[in-house]
Parts: structure tokens; sequence; C-alpha cells
């Protein structure tokens, strides 16, 4: 659960410290709006992914043949 | 060289007369320098003219004629590459600065020596998105490429200057990729002819990678049978690429003549109909009925195959630059390295739903394709737009004009589909293009469909400047 009077932006700036941080990426400050600006528009990308759920028993994922 | 019309020749018509020894490689190759000097000041399409290079290649072809050797389907005709491309002796900076200090290509990319094998010169490496990841044609480093029938409007990208040196006429022949429309977008801007072909289906050994599981290679023309012409020296299987199929040739250029009587085609709706501006809208309808096409069918899951198509291309490539990122962030475009960043972040689930809904939309398409040979869709939502708009409204929709030009073409390169742009001119207006599409592997039925329209008056003018 998130401490109270955490935003959604707050939360982002804090995942992406975290991730890049764990990738050794530099990113500088003023550089951060616009990433968040992309970041925000995968997610907006996901969410019209999920909003056609695919049968999670059909095996569709790509198969690794050796 | 010019032809009597005094338009600047295409590919098939210098390789005849070059073959019959009636025109010299040389001198059409010094002609071709000479319009490209005169001409990148302002277009900006070139940042590497290979004259040497090209001069000696010419020279070779002329030697062979002289010899009574065959020097090739393409002898004499001069390209270019999108600078992703490796030449050998020259550095590869896919668009980039961080590039700049690789060291030169050892050996050319193998689509480059098919085309050279074939009698083709070239003339130079083409100006292109950074990393290839853009729709505009801009690139911080270089200048954008300039639109040659605006010089004030985009080419489209990521292939830009490759889309501008064939629409002004620089180059009867260009190379381009296409991850998510960067062939088509550039073609439908420049109105050009440009062929994405099957995933697989043409070798990228050599091809600086964007995101390997999307890339092809490609090219862009004047005329349907340049392009053919093009593609057919470009076929077969290559070890150094493990995505090229072993497959085949199926050589095209012969069959162009043989019509759509025999094809079922269809008008792809809902998606491929939805934030097209009236210009798109009336070139798809041209098109449709110079085809006596009336038929719609809907393909679902479309906006979620372009959403997947996204996700995948924003993750992928986000890896395959981690290091460069890690090192020379702030060397690069900043629209290029900020979108990198935020692919950096991208949940393992999204994209690998995108992977999974991917075999789900292909399985989708085939069953579609039984029903029709072609589909027909806008490529571009809207004509070219000018150079440095960043936004563009599309059904009353803000929206960026970087991440979602190529809309249109996103959904269908996601699943490898070939599919070949053609150019629909109005007076007094931006040229627009309109996608051919069909099932895998089927690359002859575009073609012949795209030459069909050429025959009804869907060409490639080069503007008056």
């Amino acid at each position: 659960m998130n401490p109270p009077g955490i935003d959604a932006e707050t939360r982002v700036d804090t995942y992406m410290n975290y991730i890049f941080d764990s990738l050794g990426l530099s990113v500088r400050e003023e550089w951060r709006a616009d990433v968040t600006h992309y970041f925000m528009l995968s997610a907006r990308m996901a969410k019209v992914l999920e909003a056609y759920p695919l049968d999670m028993t059909e095996d569709l994922a790509p198969v690794f043949c050796p | 060289m010019k032809t009597e019309n005094d338009a600047f020749p295409q590919a098939q018509e210098i390789a005849q007369r070059v073959r019959s020894g009636e025109w010299c490689a040389a001198e059409v190759v010094q002609d071709t320098l000479r319009h490209i000097h005169a001409r990148n000041g302002e277009i900006n399409a070139f940042t590497c003219i290979t004259e040497a290079r090209a001069l000696r290649e010419a020279e070779a072809v002329d030697q062979k004629v002289a010899r009574g050797e065959d020097p090739g389907p393409l002898a004499g005709v001069p390209f270019a590459v999108k600078n992703l491309f490796d030449l050998q002796g020259e550095i590869t900076l896919a668009g980039s600065k961080i590039n700049q200090k690789d060291a030169p290509a050892v050996a050319d990319a193998t689509a480059v020596r098919r085309l050279t094998a074939a009698g083709a010169v070239m003339v130079g490496a083409l100006n292109m998105g950074e990393y290839a990841y853009d729709f505009t044609g801009e690139n911080i480093h270089y200048g954008p490429s300039r639109n040659p029938h605006d010089l004030s409007r985009m080419t489209g990208g990521s292939s830009g200057g490759s889309g501008a040196a064939v629409a002004g006429g620089m180059v009867p022949i260009a190379l381009g990729s296409d991850t998510n429309g960067s062939i088509r977008v550039p073609s439908s801007l420049c109105g050009i002819f440009g062929l994405k072909p099957t995933y697989g289906r043409l070798p990228r050994a050599g091809a600086f990678p964007f995101c390997p599981s999307l890339d092809h290679v490609g090219p862009l023309a004047r005329s349907v049978a340049d392009l053919a012409l093009a593609y057919d020296a470009m076929q077969g299987a290559d070890a150094a690429d493990p995505v090229c199929a072993d497959r085949a040739t199926d050589l095209v250029s012969g069959s162009l003549a043989d019509g759509v009587a025999s094809l079922k085609i269809a008008i792809a709706a809902g998606y491929f109909m939805q934030q097209a501006t009236p210009a798109a809208e009336q070139a798809l309808a041209r098109v449709a009925a110079a085809l006596n096409v009336t038929d719609l069918v809907e393909i679902p899951g479309t906006a979620q195959a372009r959403a997947a198509a996204y996700l995948i291309t924003n993750a992928e490539s986000s890896s395959l630059h981690l290091d460069r990122l890690r090192h020379h962030a702030a060397d690069y475009d900043p629209d290029v390295r900020d979108r990198m960043l935020a692919g950096t972040l991208l949940p393992a689930s999204w994209n690998i739903q995108a992977q999974r809904f991917r075999r789900w939309y292909r399985a989708e398409v085939l069953k579609v394709f039984a029903r029709y040979d072609l589909l027909l869709a806008p490529a571009t939502p809207m004509s070219a737009p000018a150079i440095g708009q960043r936004y563009m409204e599309l059904d009353g929709e803000q929206m960026m004009v970087r991440p979602h030009l190529g809309l249109y073409t996103q959904p269908l390169s996601f699943i490898g589909l070939p599919v070949v742009v053609v150019p629909v001119a109005s007076a007094g207006a931006m040229p627009i293009g309109v996608q051919i599409i069909a099932a895998p592997w089927q690359e002859a039925r575009i073609l012949k469909a795209a030459r069909e329209l050429e025959l009804h008056g869907f060409t490639s003018p080069i503007p008056a400047h």
C-alpha cells in the first residue's frame, strides 16, 4: 500500500529512480518531464492492449524451439 | 541524361539504354552527381555522396558492356541508401551523432551488395531520423530532410532522405528501412512508390537495427517497374540475417502487367477509417474507384495491434540502446533519447502481452486474407505536416506528430505483411499515399495492383522547382 499523501506523479518519479539506478542510467532532471510523458503514452498503449483480453489458456507466447 | 520529355529517367529506362550501349553509365552517374550537388543544399537528402565509388562502379559497368558481358538488370542505375546501411569504407551513422565515432564499415550491407552486383551504382548515403525512431524525417544533428513538393514540409520518416532523394529526382531508386512505417510514411508524404516486403523476405544484414523483431528493408522509387527491379535484385536467402527466409526467389518484374481482374480486393474499414483527414479519405476513395472496389472488411483488434507494436518497439529499441544510453545519453536527439529512456521503464508483462497479441492478430488477419487477396488502407492520416510541427489534430484530438504519423502503417508491419504505397496526387495539394496490403509472401499481387493504378494515372511526377 502506498503511504498516504503520495500522488501518482511522485510514484512514477520514485519508480523511475529505482529503474534508472538499477540499470545504471543517469537521467538529467530536465529530461524527466518528457520521459514521463512518453512513459505515460506507453501506459496508455498498454491499457488499449489490455482492453482486448486474450484467453489466458491459449498458447500465444513466442515458443523457443531448440 | 534526360528523356525526351525532359523528365529525369527512371531505372528501367537507364538500364535498358546502358545495356544496349546507347547510354554510357559514367555519363548517367555524372549527370546524377551534378543534380545531387545542385539540389541537396535545399532538400538535405544526402549526408554522404560517394562520388569516387560511383564513378568507379559506373566505369566497371561500361567496361562490361564494351566487352559484351551482361552488366546486370540494373546496369548503370544510380541508387542511394538510408545511412543505416553499411557502405564499405564509410561510417554507418544511422542518423546519429554517437555513431560518428564508429569505425568505417568493412563491407557493404547485403542489400547494397546485391544491387551493385545487378549493375546499380551507389551514389551516397541518405539522411534519416535518428536510429530510425521517427516518422517525421527531422534530425537534430543533420537537419531535416525537406519535401521536394514543398520545402517547408516534412518528408516523413524515418527514411526521410530516401523519400526526398527519389521524389526530387536525385536518384531513381533508394533503399529505406521500415519497422513501423518508415518506408511507407515518407512514400506517402513525398508522393512516391514504396515497398515494405514481407518480414524476412529481404536481407537486413549490415543494416543498423532498430527493433529486430519488426525491422524490414525495402526500396522506394517513382515507378512500379523500378520498385520491382530493385526488389527482384535483392531477393534470396542470406545466412548473415537469421530472419531472412530460406525461400525461393519470387521474381515479379515480368508479371506486373498481369492485371488484377482475378483478385478479390476490399477496403480495410473500422480502425483504418478513423482519424483520417479528408485528404486521406479522398485518396483512398480514388484508388478504390480505380480498382472498382466497394467491399469493406474490418480486422478486429487493429487498435490493439498498433498499441502492441508501439510497446514492442519501445521495449526492444531501448534494450538495444541500453549501453549507449548509459554512456552517451546527452548526445541523442532528445525526442529519441526520452522515448528510449521511457522504454527502459516498461514492465515485462506489457511486452509479453504485446507478443502474445501479435500471434492472435496474425491469425485474425489471415482469416481476412482467406476471403480477400488484397486490402486497401490509407498510408498516413494526413499529407505532409510543416517541418517543426509537433502536434496534429485528428478527429478533434490533439496528438503528437512524431509517434502517431504512422498509426495506419504500424499494425501491418507488426505482423510482417507485404505492403506497397501508391502515390495519389491532386492539383494544388500535397501528395498522399494509399497502402495496398496482401497476405505474407504475396508481394507479386500488391505490385500488380500498384502497376494497374499507375496505368490509371497514379504516378509520381517530379515537382517543378
